[in-house]
């Protein structure tokens, strides 16, 4: 399982601020699949990738970054801090 | 010290922490709520954080920019509901010379409104809006 966070807009849509996530349930263990799987859930968030940013375990990383068992998985959409 | 919190901020408190014998000079940056967005008038700002990886996020920043040299930092950010003139924010530097804090001060904040897990919802009369996503 991972953890995985929702905040924002990106909360609201999904209806929750956190859920688990079997990692058997994506085509591959990594953060690309998970949004794709994200999308075809929660079909409000399709075409919305260019807004998103990801985190794992608190740092940012990119779309091909590898997701394992305990990973924390932060969706993060624009940030408006200030 | 770097705390993202519900809690008021205390200006006064972070001066306090960054103020030492050897500062030649104090600048502070507030975040203020304000009455408007464009054109659009805003009743209230309901900020949201990843609180963990903001507070993180707020050190490593602080880290980058101070490089090593004479600057101590402080910095509060608030979360929650905020009303117009509230302090969301403040960066309270020191340094020996006013060159690096105003310097460091500005690059902060800057780097803060790109990287730092924190948004705001405008509520205003007509609704409310997430800002920066799309439409």
């Amino acid at each position: 399982m991972i953890d995985v966070k929702c905040f924002a807009i990106v909360a609201e849509i999904i209806g929750k601020d956190s859920f688990e996530l079997d990692l058997e349930v994506l085509e591959s263990p990594t953060i690309a699949s998970l949004w794709t799987y994200l999308e075809r859930v929660y079909p409000a968030l399709e075409g919305k990738k260019k807004y998103i940013r990801f985190s794992k375990n608190l740092s940012f990383v990119p779309l091909d970054e590898c997701l394992h068992k305990g990973d924390e998985i932060g969706i993060i959409p624009p940030v408006a801090g200030g | 010290m770097f705390r993202v919190s519900k809690e008021k901020i205390d200006t006064a408190a972070l001066r306090a922490m960054v103020s030492r014998d050897e500062a030649g000079a104090i600048v502070i940056f507030e975040g203020v709520v304000r009455n408007h967005s464009g054109d659009l008038e805003v009743s209230f700002l309901e900020y949201e954080a990843y609180e963990e990886m903001a507070l993180k996020k707020l050190k490593e920043v602080a880290i980058e920019i101070v490089d090593g040299r004479d600057i101590h930092v402080a910095i509060h950010h608030r979360f929650g509901r905020l009303e117009i003139g509230d302090i969301a924010v403040t960066i309270a530097v020191s340094s020996p010379h006013r060159k690096d804090a105003f310097h460091a001060c500005s690059g902060i904040i800057d780097r803060l409104k790109e990287e730092v897990p924190i948004w705001k919802k405008e509520v205003g009369v007509d609704g409310s809006e997430w800002i920066g996503w799309g439409p």
